[in-house]
């Protein structure tokens, strides 16, 4: 196609006009026209995710048409039309993610399940429920609440994100630690295969509140976290927990980051049961912070760093871990910040996010800059040399004049990675602004190397190139399928998507997979 | 009160007829669409029900950057702009208010936008369907004010209020005829307290629906009530309807020389009063109770102090 970017490597050719006009025809015939979007802007607003968008090639990204499914069989219907016409279908949930998931790389149709929105069961005494993938957790939360029960998946988007987005991302989540993330907080679901057939899948066996079984093979591993590119999840048995009766966050000061890691690190080792989140704060990051955050400008000067814990659970539980926490804490020379700021600070991890004004060119004027996250799963030993590392790319590209204003560096965050317990496994994420109105070919480019040199930091380290967002941006996604993944479990997903999704229509070259119909 | 951040004095200035948007019109779309984390979404009583994204701040937001960057036309806007009930839920969650809006002297002001939006729209002679309607409601109110000024005074029939004095209630047609519990018990209160205040007769329209669809004959009624109020010598207009009261702080000033009055909004004149001259005669009540400020109060005005205080 004339003009088409060099964004995505191996990009195949969009439906022919016809086509589509086809699909528009059969898709209101099939699901009612109510539920079929044709306006451009209504296409052109659902082109991108909230990682950084090549604004200056967005018609590139604009689908074709867009559906709004309600139920399970709208959703086959959609399905059914699309493999015979032979037409892409983007899954999209929140459309939150942050690496590109949901961006059309080949057009087709985008299949929003936001109207999926009903929860059909609260099941009090098996401690489950059972909703449609529109569910955003905030709402779900809201209904439980009154029954003193919570969903616990609590990822920073947790206001936007839903059900069916957080499992085609495999998410994680900031109370992870304590309480899982959402792959351990999903029972069983049902899902639309690419070709159309409904299958219910569980941890083996077809029982659909049953936590383990050892009848049949164990899909939820395998459709979990794969970017809806093995179809579509219609409905989700989620896991229901006590809410809390406490919840404890405390945040101290460091002197430098490699002190607050070892401090986060330690704690996170403590096996103190209600701890459920441990997290770090780098030096670039609480210099961004003293930027325009209120709680952070008038932190003293010596605070270069910063680390956070929170404790849930029952009162007595979680009394006696408190003082426990303070002690490791003040035992590896931490500061306490306050009351103030730990509960705060905590009370707003969903809200506190990205904002247009914090880019800053290198004279410290403002310039609207959006955000990228760029995130691996990294063993606590690597952390601190990874981290100086990052900055160190940081430093060389922002010193560069063709930079300045386009570019910033926001520093860096790390959580407890791994589910229900900290085991020296961490998740890292290092900020960045990017000036989206500026973008030229040149300039994205640029960024694509940028981020190309972080990703490398990562793998060298022995990391995954993403904890929690996934690997399919210019830039990591050929090193998440020819370096990461290079032992064999490329060639796998390769064989898998062929056999399940024939036609290669579900979110299609995602991940590179197009590389499994080249014979 | 508060001071007002970022009255995007350039939401004044038509969108041409050619569809063309200004570069500060595209910077303020965009630093919507530079979020994208959709935070609007689920706090927005038009998307509960419609569960579509278009029908959100960021749909708007991001639909006229697609205008701004030649994907789009305004005039297949109108439609998704209809889905707005104005409330202002979406612009205090979003980021860029929440977190930025003090400190940066800029946030997101979607019910702002929207109106702009449906103004520029109706001047172009562009009616999205159903508008019919929204013309015949304004059109109804308009008549209640001139044609039947008793209706409007109705509800104080046999309450102690004066033709005229220093402070006036303005009560317009929807308080005075669809929730006069409000006004009513006030002039108890006011009653109780000792103090005396005037019931403003013919309150000129203020509906925000005039402003989209006939801005002439909105700002006219603007400036009568004001001109109304200078000539009466009124010192201090108390308003009943937190709509109006938005209206008149946020929009008079940009055209109307609202000099000589002030404008204050019930509860604040009555925690003033309160504040100033103890309960009086009122009698204590042994009892928890709480108070929702209107949502405009905070969400617009900027006024989130208890209760709605600067
Ligand atoms: C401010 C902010 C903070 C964030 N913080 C976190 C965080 O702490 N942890 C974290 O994990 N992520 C975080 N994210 C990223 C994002 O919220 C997650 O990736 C989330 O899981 C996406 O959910 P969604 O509903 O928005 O999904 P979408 O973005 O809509 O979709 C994600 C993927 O799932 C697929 N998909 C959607 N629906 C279905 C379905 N029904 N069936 C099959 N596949 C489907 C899509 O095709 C896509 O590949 C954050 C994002 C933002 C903007
Ligand atoms: S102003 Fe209210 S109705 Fe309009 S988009 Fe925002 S939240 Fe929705």
């Amino acid at each position: 196609m004339a003009g088409r970017s060099q964004m995505y490597t191996g990009l195949g050719t969009p439906p022919e006009a016809a086509v589509v006009d086809k699909a528009i025809d059969r898709l209101k015939g099939a699901i009612g026209a109510e539920k079929v979007v044709t306006s451009m802007h209504g296409r052109a607003v659902r082109a991108s995710c909230p990682a950084p968008f090549p604004l200056h090639i967005w018609e590139e990204h604009v689908p074709d048409i867009v559906v709004l499914p309600k139920t399970t069989e709208d959703v086959v219907a959609v399905v059914r039309i699309a493999n015979e016409l032979k037409i892409p279908i983007v899954p999209r949930a929140g459309a939150s993610d942050l690496c590109d998931l949901v961006v059309p790389l080949k057009k087709g149709i985008v299949l929003d399940v936001k109207s999926m929105d009903q929860v059909i069961e609260i099941d009090e005494e098996n401690m489950c429920v059972t909703v449609q993938p529109g569910v955003n957790m905030w709402k779900l939360n809201e209904l439980l609440g009154p029954l003193g029960l919570i969903f616990p998946d609590d990822p920073a988007g947790y206001y936007n994100a839903a059900i069916g987005g957080r499992i085609g991302a495999g998410g994680w989540s900031l109370l992870g630690m304590g309480y899982g993330h959402i792959h351990e907080n999903l029972i069983s679901m049902e899902y639309v295969l690419p070709t159309g057939e409904v299958v219910w899948i569980g941890p083996g066996g077809g029982a659909k509140k049953i936590r383990k079984s050892s009848v049949g093979y164990r899909f939820k591993e395998l459709f979990t976290n794969t970017s809806g590119t093995l179809g579509v999840c219609t409905q989700a048995v989620l896991e229901l927990w006590p809410k809390a009766e406490v919840v404890a966050p405390a945040f101290f000061g460091f002197h430098s980051f490699p002190e607050a890691h070892h401090a986060a690190d330690t704690l996170s080792k403590s096996g103190l049961r209600t701890l459920s989140g441990v997290f770090t704060f780098d030096e670039r990051k609480v210099e961004f912070l003293r930027r325009d955050d209120e709680a952070w400008i008038p932190q003293p000067r010596e605070i270069k760093a910063a680390t956070g814990a929170v404790l849930y659970g029952t009162t007595a539980e979680v009394e006696g871990a408190k003082e426990r926490m303070y002690q490791i804490f003040e035992h590896c020379g931490g500061m306490y910040l306050g009351n103030e700021i730990s509960e705060l600070d905590w009370a707003s991890r969903h809200d506190r996010y990205h904002l247009a004004m914090h880019g800053r060119d290198q004279s410290g004027n403002v310039v609207l800059m959006s955000w990228h996250c760029e995130d691996a799963g990294l063993n606590s030993s690597e952390i601190v040399e990874v981290n100086r590392k990052w900055n160190a790319i940081a430093a060389k590209h922002l010193s560069l004049p063709e930079n300045d204003g386009i570019f910033d560096c926001w520093g860096s965050f790390s959580y407890v990675n791994s589910p229900l317990k900290g085991r020296g496994d961490w998740l890292t994420e290092v900020d960045w602004g990017i000036a989206e109105l500026e973008l030229t070919p040149e300039r994205w480019a640029r960024w694509v190397d940028i981020k190309r040199e972080i990703s490398l930091v990562t793998l060298e380290h022995g990391g995954s190139i993403s904890a929690c967002h996934g690997g399919t941006r210019p830039g990591d996604v050929e090193l998440a399928v020819r370096e990461e993944l290079k032992e064999g479990s490329y060639e796998l997903m390769k064989k898998i998507k062929r056999l399940l999704d024939p036609n290669n229509i579900m979110n299609p070259n995602k991940y590179l997979l197009d590389e499994a119909y080249e014979d | 009160m508060a001071e007002l951040i970022s009255k995007k004095d350039f939401y004044d200035d038509p969108i041409g007829k050619d569809g063309a948007l200004s570069s500060e019109m595209e910077k303020d779309a965009y630093m919507v669409f530079a979020c994208r984390h959709k935070f609007c979404r689920e706090v927005c009583p038009v998307y509960l029900q419609t569960r579509d994204e278009a029908h959100t701040s960021y749909g708007f937001h991001t639909s006229l950057l697609a205008v701004a960057r030649g994907l789009e036309k305004m005039e297949n806007l109108q439609e998704t702009f209809t889905h707005c009930l104005e409330c202002g839920a979406c612009a205090i969650k979003c980021p860029n208010t929440l977190f930025g809006g003090d400190f940066y002297r800029y946030e997101t002001t979607t019910p702002e936008l929207v109106r702009k939006v449906r103004r520029d729209d109706a001047a172009a002679g562009r009616r999205p369907t159903q508008w019919k309607a929204v013309e015949e409601y304004v059109a109804q109110h308009e008549g209640y004010v001139s044609d039947q000024e008793a209706l409007v005074s109705r509800w104080a029939d046999g309450l102690p209020l004066a033709d005229t004095a220093d402070t006036v209630l303005f009560v317009d047609y929807f308080t005075a005829t669809q929730g006069t519990e409000v006004p009513t018990l006030l002039v108890k209160v006011l009653k109780a307290l000792g103090v005396k205040v005037g019931l403003w007769k013919t309150p000129g329209v203020t509906v925000g629906e005039q402003l989209e669809t006939d801005a002439d004959g909105w700002w006219k009624n603007a400036q009568a009530n004001a001109d109304g109020f200078r000539k009466a010598k009124i010192k201090t207009v108390v308003v009943l309807n937190p709509h109006d009261y938005t209206l008149m702080i946020k929009e008079y000033p940009k055209k109307v020389d609202t000099s000589g009055y002030q404008v204050i909004f019930v509860t604040d004149y009555l925690a003033d009063l309160l504040a100033k001259r103890g309960a009086g005669r009122l009698k204590p009540v042994d009892k928890a109770v709480s108070y929702h400020d209107p949502c405009t109060i905070n969400k617009q005005c900027g006024l989130n102090k208890s209760p709605g205080r600067s």
